[in-house]
Formats: structure tokens, sequence, C-alpha cells
């Protein structure tokens, strides 16, 4: 079985989150807020289900080209081929990502990992659903160069994998380090709103490439960063974050008079093309996005959560194996789940409903049949999740009415 | 040397020069340019007998195709459209049309590389008609010359007159943007944007 490396670091990224949370309450710093950090794993979660249904949009256009243009064979057990591989593939994700932030509609997919106003480790899991639309296209010099897939994929997988720890705010400065490779510090500073991080430090693994085509900022002591984007998403829901630049871009579209211009504001940079200076932000005015969620729902998404994990396990391990309709189903599933425990969490009016429902036919379905997806559920499993699930309702009910109480963000 | 590998480089060297003459001015004109330059030189050194650059060629024909011509209609049609007064909008252009079209022709419909130059070349027309741009109107129909010697050939290259279907499209071509890159619908007003 080829299983997707993501499959094997699920453990790694859950157990870091915690750690991470756990040394951020020891020091006494808030980096964490549960509803976010949710959402962003959540995203994570959705990213890694389209994956599976996308593949043949990411790594298959690359194979296309690979099988059918190529100069020439580099060698795939070479390691001289695979530095040269990281280090090609690391320039073209420069391009890809500083065009994913001044694009439009390759914006509309990056934006989805800068949605959150915590910087943490869960929000490096904050990935897209729908950057495999076009992001291959960077890519394609590797594939004409003759790298072949397996490598390609290799050093994806490390350029993704690589990025995941600079996402916190608990490493400070690293002295000369930051001035070359991709480090907390630096790219806490992509992630800022601050005037002066705005479109700075595309990099990957190396930082380099910025400051080879000027988008490199330092951060600067002092000046706390305020993490986010300028237009805030508002919502706790992982398939709106994938969506809502979309359907603004399609408004702006349907808004526009002329064909021309209508294609135009997709490829424009956000905010138009315009020769004027960025909008000043002052971030004494930022306000996080909060829901006051109540504790209690707070623990019953964590748990909700914990359990999506395995499935989505084996949705990553045997999906490509499993007939397309279950896939599809299975797929489905674990979105429907992502999104009614971010309803719960906003404490929208249907959410308590949605949620029963959903516990219901979910536990149901695994209780009561003998495979689940192809995995032979031992009877004592099955009655756990029965009984589980069943716990889910009685408790559910009295507490999703008290999360419709739950105030709007001012 | 042969005679494609002439034809490649008298069109590789027009695109070169069109490209260098026009880079800042216009810029989504340059970058058409460039890319069917690209395609024609990976063309020279294919037919040079160079094999690495089989596939290249292949593919910036492909690419070429898909995503140069819309750029070469947006310059020469639409003058003052963002896409062909700004560099960064004309090379968003171009990865867009080509990751649109190399997608597409990878499901196998293989006439989108063929229905993309025409509809660019019609849009072409249509604005140098209406200008009554005189270089404009001889380049986009030499230009559509071209593209015919490309569709009779495209099975297997079939011999006009002294030269290939293949020759007669690249001198065609070659010919057709010169004209087209000294159409009246080019006055650039102002400086280039970025």
């Amino acid at each position: 079985m080829n299983l997707n490396p993501i499959v094997y670091a699920i453990p790694v990224f859950m157990l870091t989150v915690v750690i991470e949370a756990w040394v951020a309450r020891r020091r006494g710093i808030k980096v964490y807020d549960i509803p976010d950090a949710l959402t962003s794993l959540h995203h994570g979660v959705l990213s890694e289900v389209t994956g599976v249904l996308w593949k043949l949009a990411g790594l298959g256009m690359y194979a296309v080209v690979y099988e059918n243009f190529r100069a020439t064979d580099l060698p795939a057990d070479s390691l001289a081929v695979f530095l040269f591989a990281l280090l090609a593939y690391d320039f073209c994700y420069y391009w890809q990502h500083r065009l994913g932030h001044e694009m439009n509609i390759l914006w509309a997919a990056h934006v989805v990992h800068h949605s959150s106003e915590y910087y943490n480790l869960a929000t490096a899991l904050r990935q897209s659903s729908t950057g495999r639309f076009f992001g291959w296209i960077f890519y394609l010099p590797l594939a004409l160069a003759g790298v072949s897939p397996s490598v390609f994929f290799a050093v994806a997988v490390i350029d993704l994998l690589y990025q995941y720890w600079v996402h916190t705010e608990l490493i400070g400065r690293l002295g000369w380090l930051d001035r070359v490779l991709v480090t907390p510090s630096n790219h806490r500073v992509h992630h800022g709103q601050n005037d002066y991080c705005i479109d700075k430090n595309y990099g990957g693994i190396l930082i380099l490439w910025d400051r080879l085509f000027g988008t490199f900022a330092d951060e600067r002591e002092g000046e706390k960063i305020v993490y986010g984007i300028r237009t805030p998403l508002n919502s706790f829901n992982p398939v709106w974050g994938n969506l809502h630049y979309y359907a603004q871009l399609w408004e702006e579209s349907v808004r526009t008079r002329g064909w021309r211009a209508k294609l135009g504001i997709w490829i424009a940079p956000p905010g138009g093309w315009t020769d004027q200076p960025l909008a000043h932000f002052d971030t004494a005015t930022f306000s996080y996005y909060d829901r006051q969620t109540p504790t209690a729902i707070r623990w019953y998404a964590w748990i909700q959560y914990s359990l999506i994990i395995p499935c989505l396990a084996q949705l990553l391990a045997i999906g490509a194996m499993l007939p397309i309709a279950m896939t599809l189903t299975y797929a489905l599933g674990i979105i429907v789940t992502t999104v009614t425990i971010g309803f719960l969490l906003e404490g929208r009016h249907i959410a308590g409903i949605l949620e029963v429902m959903r516990v219901s036919l979910f536990g149901g379905a695994f209780a009561a049949s003998s495979t689940w997806f192809g995995f032979e559920s031992p009877s004592l499993l099955r009655f756990a999740i029965g009984v589980f699930a069943l716990a889910s309702v009685i408790w559910l009910v009295p507490h999703a009415r008290s999360a419709k109480l739950v105030p709007s963000a001012s | 040397m042969n005679a494609d590998t002439l034809s490649d480089l008298v069109l590789a060297v027009m695109c070169a020069a069109i490209a260098g003459r026009n880079w800042r001015m216009r810029p989504a004109l340059a970058q058409a340019c460039a890319l069917l330059g690209l395609a024609a030189g990976f063309g020279v050194l294919r037919f040079a007998g160079l094999e690495q650059a089989i596939g290249p060629h292949r593919f910036f024909s492909l690419f070429a195709a898909c995503a140069g011509f819309p750029l070469l209609a947006a310059a020469i049609a639409w003058p003052d459209d963002p896409v062909a007064r700004r560099a960064p909008a004309a090379t968003r252009t171009m990865l867009l049309t080509g990751a649109i079209g190399l997608t597409i022709s990878s499901t196998g419909f293989i006439w989108w590389r063929q229905i993309v130059p025409v509809l660019s070349i019609l849009a072409i027309l249509r604005a140098t008609m209406l200008d009554r741009s005189t270089n404009g109107i001889f380049g986009a129909l030499l230009m559509t010359g071209s593209l015919v010697m490309a569709a009779i050939g495209q099975a297997s290259p079939v011999v006009l007159g002294p030269l290939t279907t293949m020759q007669w499209m690249h001198y065609l071509m070659a010919s057709g943007l010169w004209f087209m890159s000294r159409s009246e619908l080019l006055r650039v007003d102002g400086a280039p944007q970025t």
C-alpha cells in the first residue's frame, strides 16, 4: 500500500500542537483560541479530503507533462538530482506563493492559510482545498527538466513539512539563520497584517529568494504583529473559509460591466490594479473574531474532532482503492462533520439539530455495520461508538440550545 | 543546417527581435513573442539534432498555442487593457490560459490548441479591420495562413511548392508577427504600467 506520508505525520502534528499550547500556557502567552485552532485543523482535514478527490489536478498534470514532454530522464536515485530538485522546487514554490498573494484567483485559494488571527502550529495546518487547481503550473519546469514524479512528490512533501515548524510564536530570532532560511521570525512577518508585513517573505525553505527578488522584510522589534487578513473571515466554517474569496470575486465580476473587465478581476491583484500605496492598517483598532463559544461546546468540538482524525487517516490510506461513490460518501461525511462543528462553535441556530442528525446518522451507521469503508470493525468498538453517539445526542439536546444564546461578535 | 532548422531559426530570431523591442512598452506583445520564440528556439535545437529538445519543443508549441495567442490578441486588439499594458497582468494571463489549455489538452481535446489561436487571430483581424490598420490586417492574414498550414500539416508534413507545411507555418508566422508588431493599433500613449 502506497501510503500518503501525511498519514504518518498526523500524530506528530497533533502532539506538537498540544505541546505548543501547553508551553504557551505555562509562559502565559495566548497563542491559541480553541475555536480558531479547531477551525484551522478542520481546514487541514478538508484540504486532505479534497486532495484525495483532486489528485488528478495536482500531481496528475505534473505526471502528464513529465510523461509526454520531458527533455531527459534524471535518475531518481541520485543525491545530486534530489538536491537539484529540492532547490528548484523551492524556487518554483517562491513564485507560486508570491503569485498566490498577488493574483486574485490564486489568492482566493491561498487566503485560507492566512485567515487565522492567531499564529501557531495549528495555523500551519490551515491549508487550502482549492490550491491544487492552478498551483501545478509553477512546477512544470521540473517536469520538463526530467525530475520524475516520485522525486517531485518527495521534495514537495519535504518543502511542505519544513514549513510546519515555522508557524509558532514561541521561537524567537535565530540570528543569521533568519537571513538564510525561512524561520519562525521571518514567517511571522509573512502572516502579519501590519503595513510592513504585507506581501513579504514568500520563501518555503530558503528566504534567500526573497532577498534576491526584493520581498524580504525582517521582523521589527517592539512592533507587535497582528495576524490574519484585512477583510476578516469571521467564520468557523471551513467550507466557507475556502470559498469566501471566490464568492467575493464572483460578485465583483457580476457587478462589473464588460467581459474583459469581468475576466480581468480574476487576474488582478487583491485590491485591483492600482499604483496607489496600500491603505494604512492601524493595529490598535484590531479585534479578534470571538463568538464566546461556551467551554462545554469547545470540549465537545475537540472530542468530535479527535474522532475525525482516524477517519481521515483511513480515507487517505484507502480512498484511492475504494469505489468512487464510497470515497465521495466518506469524504462528504467528513466535510459535513467539520461544517456542523464549525456551526456549533459559531453558535448558529441550526447547529444543534444538524449535529444531532449527523451524530445519529454516522454513529448509528458505524454501530450497525460490521465493516466501515473496508475496515472490519470489532464488535466492542462498534458498541463503544454507538454508546458515544447516543451520549453525544443526549448531551447535545440541552447544550445545543445554550449555544443559540451566544452573542454575535462585535 | 537543414530547412526545418532554418525556418524555426527565422521565427525564433523574429520573435526575439519583436520581444526585445517591445519588452517595456508593450509587455503582452513581447511576452507572446517570447513564448512563441522559445518554442521556435527549441525547434532549432530539435531539428539540429538535439534529442533532448524534442519534448520541450512540443511542450512550448502547445503552451504557446494555448497562452501566447490570447496574449497576442490582448496586445493588438485591446492595447489599452491592463493585460496589454502591464507586464504582471500579461504574465498572469499567460499562466492562467496556459494552465487551462494544458488541462483541456490533457483530457484528449486536442482541438483546443487550434481553436484558441483561430479565435485570437479572428479577434485581431476584427480589431485591425475596424481600425483600418493596414499592417495589422496584413499581419493577421499572414497569421491565418500560418494556422491553415499548421492544420494541413498536423498529421504529417505535406510539401507545398518549395517548402513543407511546417516551414510555411514558421515563415508565415514570422512575417505575420512582424507586420502585426507594426500595427497602427499599437500606438502607445504614456509610460508603461507596472
